[in-house]
């Protein structure tokens, strides 16, 4: 794999992550305001209220990101298929599995897309509902007992890793050097295994001597994340600079890092400024000899300050946050200037990852040819008049030519799937949305021959 | 199939009207008449609703008004060939000559409704596209002929497509 072809995978990959993420950012703002506010530590406690917080994040969380991922690879049963099998993940850990919802959501969704391409077009006519719902039970059933045994276990081991990682570079003396392994980490979501795994602990028993320990400091400081989020909002565009706004306060005042992740895996490059901004903040309270007195929960601004030591101690927690949210703002903002690639606009970044998903198929361009489409949707507002005639005209021509393409026609509601999205010039800016990694064409009316004509010399 | 899809009372030759609005009032109203829908009113807002996202202007002198709709109790198709060619369906399309109107109930499970929906308009694409079926449904008098032909296609690509 050459270089380019490497960090285009990598930006992929990352994108991909993030897209799984990105639409359910609602519910980890719920989850963040039920935590700042209802914890034992919260603005207004409440033991009642406080019990959403663990099944939110054990639960709730990873099953709407496994739902997602599943829906990215195969649509709505795609979905289904993602979120029995992030079940399979979630029972046998003891950490919250993001990580893991990212591995195996997509992984049920591509086991249900794999198994309705086969059964395509061969399913007796009265058995299309229990086909798809057995199929569906069975193969979630499997890959969720896979995920179980296998996926689950690689991610506690790779957790149990990164920690073993940090407590050796913690014995090493070298502590500014914790955060090339703990801010990747914390992009992954392991934030709250390597925090409460490794660092309170640590923290605990030096504070029980001196006090106060500075390995309460290390993955709560907001600042590496403020610095991403800010320099979105000065140099990004498109949504995610318009989002980092509200992403930015929630993280910022209401100590939910996990707000800031998305825009990091974004753009994986970006880890090296929040590496270089955790660094700092670390060097910052080694020199100063700066530490908290107990571990900040949740790690906003706060709660940083009323954990921070008597006298200067609260000035000096926040000019680490501020060392930490300048080092990484200025790399991440000039990063992001020059990156002349990739738009910011998360529809970009999904048709990206539609992009790399023709590009691992050996397809990659845009020009059209009989190989790089295998699938044509026609599709129109209700999805059974206007398309299903479409449809009906180049399906006959598509057979006519001799080629091996899928034709369908679909509301465009419901588009999940096709290298080619055929529509009516009024509806194609709302297909687009709907599936921006195809290639769209705009059509007059449905009969039209010669369109269908044209579209097919050109792949033939 | 269901039978009572298209019925030779569905079936409206030389049919009368000087624009859409007034096609698509006529046929709602004969839908009542037959028992096909209580609310022609609620399915006239309904199509008309369809009609404003996208003209359903099909190419070929044909429009193909459709909708999932409260207003109907189970799936009917309606033709209709207008008496004169006097109006476009929309802006500067070509005259309307054939009109299919089709009309569904709403299910919970929409993307199913309209997978088995769609054979209906894959039966009439495919008649389109011959000239004899054309010339055939331009100058018969016999509302059968025209009840055979799509009943024969239609059944074809239930069978073939579903």
């Amino acid at each position: 794999m050459s270089g380019n072809n490497l960090k285009v995978g990598v930006q992929s990959v990352g994108r991909f992550l993030s897209g799984m993420v990105m639409p359910n950012i609602g519910a980890f703002i719920a989850w963040g305001l039920i935590t700042a506010l209802f914890i034992p530590t919260g603005w207004l406690p409440n033991e009642s209220l406080s019990a959403m917080v663990g099944p939110m994040i054990t639960y709730l969380l990873p099953l709407l990101i496994g739902y997602t991922g599943g829906k990215m690879v195969g649509g709505e049963r795609g979905a289904v298929a993602g979120a029995i099998t992030t079940m399979g993940v979630v029972v046998g850990a003891d950490i919250p599995m993001f990580l893991g919802a990212m591995l195996v959501g997509p992984l049920g969704g591509l086991a249900v897309k794999k198994f309705d391409e086969q059964v395509h077009g061969k399913i007796k006519p009265g058995f299309e509902m229990l086909v798809n719902n057995f199929s569906l039970g069975i193969i979630g059933m499997i890959v969720a007992i896979l995920a179980y045994l296998v996926i689950g276990p690689i991610v506690e081991a790779l957790t149990t890793a990164l920690g073993n990682g940090v407590g050796a570079i913690v014995e090493m003396k070298l502590l500014p050097l914790v955060s090339i392994l703990v801010e990747p980490a914390k992009i992954l979501f392991l934030n709250n295994a390597i925090n409460h795994g490794v660092f309170t602990p640590l923290g605990a028993a030096e504070s029980a001597e001196f006090g106060a320990s500075i390995f309460y400091l290390i993955e709560t400081n907001p600042g590496p994340g403020l610095g991403i989020l800010l320099a979105y909002m000065f140099v990004g565009k498109g949504t995610a600079q318009k989002s980092a706004y509200g992403a930015s306060i929630i993280h910022f005042f209401g100590g939910i890092h996990e707000i800031y992740f998305p825009y990091v895996l974004m753009k994986p490059k970006l880890i090296l400024a929040v590496i270089a901004g955790g660094m700092s903040g670390v060097a910052f309270n080694m020199i100063t000899g700066n530490a908290l007195v107990g571990p900040p929960s949740p790690g906003s601004v706060f709660a940083l300050g009323l954990m921070s030591t008597k006298g200067l101690g609260i000035l000096l927690t926040l000019a680490s946050i501020a060392v930490a949210a300048t080092v990484s703002f200025l790399i991440a903002a000039v990063m992001i200037r020059n990156d002349v690639e990739a738009s910011d606009d998360l529809e970009a970044a999904q048709a990206a990852v539609a992009a790399s998903k023709a590009e691992s198929k050996g397809q990659g361009a845009p020009a059209l040819s009989a190989e790089s489409v295998r699938k044509i949707v026609v599709a129109c507002d209700a999805g059974m008049g206007s398309s299903a005639m479409g449809a009906s005209v180049l399906r006959g021509k598509v057979q006519e030519a001799g080629l091996d393409i899928e034709v369908t026609n679909a509301a465009i509601n419901d588009l999940s799937d096709a290298d080619i999205v055929i529509t009516q010039g009024e509806l194609t800016a709302r297909a687009k949305a709907k599936l921006p990694g195809a290639q769209h064409y705009s059509i007059e009316n449905f009969m039209d021959s010669g369109f269908y004509d044209n579209l097919v010399s050109k792949l033939v | 199939m269901n039978k009572s899809l298209i019925t030779k009372e569905t079936i409206l030759l030389d049919f009368e009207a000087d624009s859409k609005a007034d096609a698509v009032h006529r046929i709602c109203a004969h839908l009542f008449l037959l028992k096909k829908t209580q609310d022609p009113s609620g399915l006239y807002r309904d199509i008309i609703a369809r009609e404003e996202v996208v003209s359903t202007f099909a190419g070929t002198h044909t429009a193909i008004p459709h909708t999932i709709s409260d207003y109907v109790d189970e799936p009917v198709l309606v033709f209709a060939r207008l008496k004169d060619d006097d109006f476009t369906w929309n802006g500067n399309d070509e005259d309307v000559r054939f009109i299919f109107l089709l009309s569904a109930p709403k299910k919970d499970d929409l993307k199913k409704l309209r997978q088995s929906q769609s054979y209906v308009f894959s039966s009439i694409a495919q008649l389109l596209g011959q000239p004899k079926v054309l010339d055939l449904w331009l100058t018969t008098e016999d509302k059968q002929v025209v009840l055979d032909s799509l009943l024969q296609a239609i059944e074809t690509n239930r069978t073939i497509t579903i």
